[in-house]
Order: structure tokens, then C-alpha cells, then sequence
């Protein structure tokens, strides 16, 4: 795919990042896990791209190493004209201030022992903000993500999950960056709290400008702050759509599926509404199945094709690209859902 | 008389620096091959409530209250009595089933003890019954899969094998406390397809507990709302969503964005925190978090009242109807 929108931030080129497997560390042969093999998108200024997918779907691994906390095996990382892999340490460090990431246990990315005022000018400290300035910095930071301001004198442990979002969000703005990656930043929150979060995301983005790279297994939290939307499947992206087109028409077959296994709040649609069961569990990222990754799984899987080519993101609508060698006849209708024989799974 | 009654269960844990009251005043019936749903936030004492109800809290927990099968009284019960029916009338399925799966024991094993113990089998016997169950919860090659150990089944797989050992004796009552919490979602709709249908043929009652909103649409008759360790709504499932009436209710249904929304709109967050519960509030235990709290709401607890047929509220100025419908269009004032 060469998507090239001008207002890219972040290009990411057929990026793969393969992991040694324990086994071998350990003396015994084993095959790479693959966890990302050769994904392409552009993350443009200004918006939120949301990407989702299973766990081990590699969606995780592909925010790390656009920030560089994992080297890629292969493909490019251009952030503006800059290419992300091959800055020294130094450069790397300048980059990263525009650049930064929120966790989903804010617990676990606190010092317990630091206390919040220092937990957020620590980045200032380090790239270079001095005295007075650190002080007033971290006061207008609180306010920004709406903590009290006594809060800098207290310890993660005195507050509750979401409170330690805010912290971690006020810490991620502290350098004012362009980019943030937020990898699964309400998954751990209650449902009342989750909405007070998602909420101060889209007001900080419009507040400072930010461009988000949103990556969670929630679909429906996803559409909700997305623009667009990146569906992952086994360290592949099999769909690319603005995010009210990736739920009315979903074109991928593995898309369709996700969205329909989506739980909705409301008894009257989830008794009438058409569910695509997939039968049996994604394969593993160290032996990818041939072909297209999800024929093993896929309720519309052809008898050609399928298990041997493998299928490229193509334009099919207006900014809506998908993976899949039979989309326009399953669009038709002419293919219908149907058991796979590859799954190798009893029904019930 | 129904099958399983529960009356005014109240649990508390103390200790010598404080007493945390995780359950306060729950009271409910289940039908025979009823679908019950109780959702709320970490905290709510729901899975508390069922632990009290299986009797397997630990020591210090003061519970309180009576829980009731066909009528017989189980708080009573000694241990061994009670061991009876755990597992073989109530039976349990765990949010995390490798925690609540033996690691060092293969999954024929744990499975033919069940049969062996509760059912009085040989072991050929249990053995095939092992093989029928597993292959009726969906794990392909059943025969062979017997000799895995837990590790050698993935997360959804492992559900089953937990799913298959609790209805290994045809239980009346499953109480599943986020029994999909932990799965992805393409593995949580196969396992609730599974539970829909195994309570559709084995006339199992379910009790399910959970925090999401959706999975309770998905499959239960009524649903009870879990508040600071109280019920604060319960209706028939259909009326609960079409005409929710506790402001936490509503508050909850409002602040989880939808997957099939029209039009993006603003959440609206309940604001504050859940409730600490070291102590016993004076009045609502929501009043702190409530636009509609009054007087009355901080000084007095509001008991569980029947506002419509089958639809009950405990809440002293419960949402009226016309400000729902401002609400789901969007009008809804600040939060």
C-alpha cells in the first residue's frame, strides 16, 4: 500500500519486528514469534487512528517500536521526514520529547516511592527545564488534567485508578509533544471512570493539538475516540477505514466477525442482530498460517486463493482499504458464510 | 417456591483497623431455568455475594442473612453438608479458570474427581462421561485432550474445560462471575454462545455476574444494578434498558460509548469515585455521586420499592421518564 497523504506525522513502512523465542535463549531451536510482519500506515497530524485487534494480534508491539522501545527487524518508522530506526541515542532522546506514551496500569508505570509532583517534572528535569519553571509547569499540568493541586505533594498508592490516568496523562504532556500513544488507557478503569478519561482525551487533543495513535481491544471505546480505525490480525493489518465506515460496512470477513461479537447495551438489538461465531483460537505468531493469515478461521474461505496468496490492503472505497482476495464477491453476496475446513474444530 | 432464595445477605470483613462492608442487605429470588444477570463496578459486592451464597468465603468474613435451595436452609448447613451441595446443586465458573484449574493435575483428572465423588462413578465410567462433557462444551478431540494439563489449552479452551467441570453434575443453579472478563472478544461470544445454550437445554438456572452491560443484554431475563453492596435496581432485562430508572442506572448506560451509536456524541461520565466502604452511609450510598440527590437522599436509605409491575428502585427521586427521553437525544445537562 502507498498511502501518502501529505499530513502524515508518522509513516510507517512495511514494519516487522520478530522476537526470539525463550526456547531458543535457552539452547533449543524454535522460529521467530513474528509479532508484527510487515505493516504499513500513516498516522496524520491532528487525529486519532485507532488500531485494535486480540490479544497477540501485535497492535502493542507496533506503538512500542514506533516510539523505538523495540527495535524493528525491518521497514521504516518515519516520524515528519525523520526515520525513527536509525537516530542515534542522543537524537533518539530529542526526538522522544515530542513523542510519548500512556500505559494501562498507570499503578505500574508510578515510583511508588516518588511523590506525584516530582513523578511529573521528572521529564522536565530531564530535558532540561530548570527551578521555578519545573514548579509552575507541573501546577498548570494538575490543572490541565483536572487533579488537585495538593496532589503533587502525595504517593500513587492515595489514588484511584482513574486519578493515576490523570496522573499519567499530565506526565505524558509535560514536554508537549505532537504524538501519543495510548495503549490500552481505560481497559483497566471502571465503566464511570473510563468515560471521564475518554473525555479528557478528546478535550486535551483539541487543547493541544495532539495526534493520537489509540491502540485497545474495546471496539466500541475505540470507535468512539477513533477517526480512523486499523483492524490487526496476527501481526498483520487487515483493514484500514474512517471509523463510522469501518462499522457500517466492515469489508474484511475478520472485521465483520469482531464487530458482531461486540456485546451492545440494549437487549432489543443484541436478540435480533446476526452473530459470526469464529470457531477456534488465533494461530500462533511463531507459525502463521500461509496465504491469508485468517483462512484458517475464516467463515468464508475459498478453496483457492486463500491458503496461498497472500492477500494485499487494496482501496475499495474512498479511504477504506482491506486485505482480503474476495471482498467484492462476498459484498455481492455471491459468497455466503460457510464451515471452514481448515479449522479443524468440532461444531459445539 | 423458588428455586434459590436469597434474604437480607449481609457480608463484612473485619479486621482490628477497620470493617469493610462489602455486601449490605441483598435479597433476590432465582426460578428453576432462570437467566439472572447482576452487574456492577469492582466493589459492588457482587462477587461477594456469590461466595457468600457457595459458602466458600474465608474464615474471617461475617455473613449474615439466609440463603435457601428448594426451601432447605444452606447458611446453617455444616461443611460437609454443605460440600454436598457445592458443586453438584450450585455449581461455580471463575473469571480466571488457570487459577481455578490445577497445574499439576492433567484435566482428565480434575475432571473424572468431580464425576467420581459427586456421582459415585467407576473410573471408566467418569471417564467416558469426561470425554462426553468436553466434547459437549466444544474442545475437539476430546478423547485424546484428556491427558493435557491445564497450560496446554488456551484461555477460551480453558473456560470450557472449567464450564464442562461445573455442569458435570447437572447443577440447578450456575453462578458464572465474569466467566468471559478475561477472554477477547471473539472468544467471549463463542462462551456465551455456549452458555445460552446450555441453560436453553439442560434447564440450568444461571446467575451471571459481570460489569458490562452488553453481555447481561445479551443473555439474561432479569438484571439486577449492584451498588456500594446493595441492589439499586431490578427489573425484566428489556424494561431495565428501555426505562432505566436509578440514576446510577441510567448514569452507567450513559457513559459506555456504543458500538452502533449514530452519531459520535459526548459521554457522559458519572462524576466522582465509587464508594469507599469502611463504613455505613447514613443515607444513599450514590447520593455523593447523584445530580438528583436531595435532603432526604444524604439522611436516608432508600429501601428497594415497586415503581412499576416486575420494576423496582431503591432511590427517593428515581429518573422520570420524560428526562430519559431528553437524555437519549443528547440534551443531557452537564455532568
Amino acid at each position: 500500500m502507498t498511502d501518502t497523504s501529505p499530513d502524515a506525522l508518522v509513516r510507517v513502512e512495511n514494519l516487522r519486528v520478530h522476537f526470539a523465542p525463550a526456547a531458543r535463549i535457552f539452547g533449543r531451536a524454535g522460529n521467530d514469534i513474528r509479532a508484527v510482519d510487515g505493516v504499513s500506515f500513516d498516522i496524520r497530524r491532528g487525529e486519532t487512528l485507532g488500531l485494535v485487534g486480540e490479544s497477540g494480534c501485535g497492535k502493542t508491539t507496533v506503538g512500542r517500536t514506533i516510539l523505538r522501545l523495540y527495535e524493528p527487524t525491518d521497514g521504516r518508522i518515519l516520524f515528519e521526514d525523520t526515520d525513527v530506526a536509525s537516530l542515534s541515542g542522543k537524537d533518539m532522546r530529542r526526538l522522544r520529547r515530542r513523542m510519548q506514551m500512556v500505559f494501562q496500569d498507570p499503578y505500574s508505570s508510578l515510583n511508588p516511592r516518588q511523590n506525584i509532583g516530582n513523578a511529573i517534572a521528572e521529564p522536565l528535569r530531564v530535558h532540561g527545564t530548570e527551578g521555578g519553571d519545573v514548579e509552575a509547569r507541573v501546577q498548570q499540568l494538575l490543572e490541565v488534567v483536572g487533579l488537585p493541586a495538593d496532589a503533587r505533594n502525595r504517593y500513587p498508592h492515595e489514588f484511584s485508578g482513574g486519578q493515576r490516568q490523570r496522573i499519567g496523562l499530565a506526565r505524558s504532556l509535560a514536554l508537549n509533544p505532537d504524538l501519543i500513544v495510548a495503549d490500552e488507557p481505560v481497559s483497566a478503569l471502571d465503566v464511570s471512570i473510563q468515560a471521564q478519561i475518554i473525555n479528557l482525551l478528546e478535550d486535551l487533543q483539541d487543547e493541544f493539538s495532539l495526534t493520537y495513535l489509540f491502540i485497545a481491544h474495546d471496539l466500541a471505546v475505540v470507535r468512539h475516540i477513533s477517526d480512523r480505525i486499523a483492524v490487526m490480525y496476527l501481526g498483520t493489518i487487515v483493514e484500514v477505514a474512517p471509523a463510522a465506515d469501518l462499522y457500517d460496512t466492515p469489508l474484511h470477513p475478520y472485521t465483520k466477525a469482531l464487530l458482531s461479537a461486540v456485546p451492545i447495551p440494549d437487549p432489543a438489538v443484541e436478540t435480533t442482530r446476526e452473530r459470526i461465531i469464529l470457531h477456534g483460537d488465533m494461530p500462533s505468531p511463531a507459525d502463521p498460517p500461509p496465504g491469508c493469515r485468517f483462512h484458517t478461521r475464516c467463515p468464508f474461505v475459498q478453496p483457492t486463493r486463500c491458503a496461498d496468496e497472500v492477500p494485499v490492503l487494496r482501496e475499495l472505497r474512498s479511504g477504506h482499504t482491506a486485505a482480503c482476495h474476495w471482498v467484492e464477491q462476498i459484498e455481492r453476496g455471491e459468497i455466503t458464510p460457510h464451515d471452514n475446513p481448515f479449522t479443524g474444530d468440532a461444531e459445539t | 417456591m423458588p428455586l434459590l432464595s436469597v434474604d437480607d445477605l449481609h457480608v463484612r470483613f473485619r479486621s482490628r483497623k477497620r470493617t469493610i462492608y462489602a455486601v449490605n442487605g441483598v435479597s433476590f429470588d432465582l426460578e428453576p431455568g432462570e437467566t439472572l444477570g447482576i452487574v456492577g463496578e469492582s466493589g459492588s459486592g457482587k462477587s461477594v455475594s456469590s461466595l457468600a451464597i457457595m459458602g466458600i468465603l474465608p474464615r474471617g468474613a461475617q455473613v449474615t442473612g439466609s440463603v435457601t435451595l428448594d426451601g432447605r436452609e444452606l447458611m446453617t448447613l455444616r461443611d460437609a453438608q454443605m460440600r454436598a451441595i457445592r458443586g453438584k446443586e450450585v455449581a461455580m465458573v471463575f473469571q480466571d479458570p488457570m487459577t481455578s484449574l490445577n497445574p499439576v493435575l492433567t484435566v482428565g483428572r480434575q475432571l473424572t474427581e468431580v464425576l467420581r465423588k459427586h456421582l459415585d462413578m467407576d473410573r471408566n465410567q467418569a471417564r467416558d462421561e469426561a470425554v462426553r462433557l468436553l466434547d459437549r462444551v466444544g474442545i475437539p478431540r476430546a478423547r485424546e485432550r484428556l491427558g493435557d494439563f491445564p497450560h496446554q489449552f488456551s484461555g477460551g479452551m480453558r473456560q470450557r474445560v472449567m464450564i464442562a467441570m461445573a455442569i458435570a453434575c447437572k447443577p440447578r443453579v450456575l453462578i458464572a462471575d465474569e466467566p468471559t472478563t478475561a477472554l477477547d472478544v471473539t472468544i467471549q461470544a463463542q462462551i456465551l454462545e455456549l452458555l445460552r445454550e446450555l441453560v436453553a437445554t439442560e434447564r440450568m438456572a444461571l446467575i451471571l455476574i459481570t460489569h458490562d452491560l452488553g453481555v447481561v443484554a445479551g443473555i439474561c431475563e432479569r438484571t439486577h444494578v449492584m451498588y456500594a453492596g446493595a441492589f439499586v435496581e431490578t427489573a425484566a432485562t428489556t424494561e431495565l434498558f428501555a426505562r432505566p430508572r436509578h440514576p446510577y442506572t441510567v448514569g452507567l448506560l450513559q457513559s459506555v460509548p456504543r458500538l452502533d451509536a449514530e452519531a459520535k456524541r459526548r459521554l457522559q461520565p458519572i462524576t466522582g469515585a465509587p464508594r469507599n466502604m469502611t463504613s455505613l452511609p447514613d443515607g444513599c450510598a450514590f447520593a455523593p455521586r447523584c445530580r438528583y440527590a436531595t435532603d432526604e437522599s444524604w439522611n436516608n436509605v432508600p429501601e428497594l420499592r415497586e415503581i412499576d409491575p416486575g420494576h423496582r428502585v431503591a432511590c427517593w427521586n428515581p429518573v422520570p421518564d420524560a428526562e430519559l427521553a431528553a437524555l437519549d437525544a443528547g440534551e443531557g445537562g452537564g455532568d
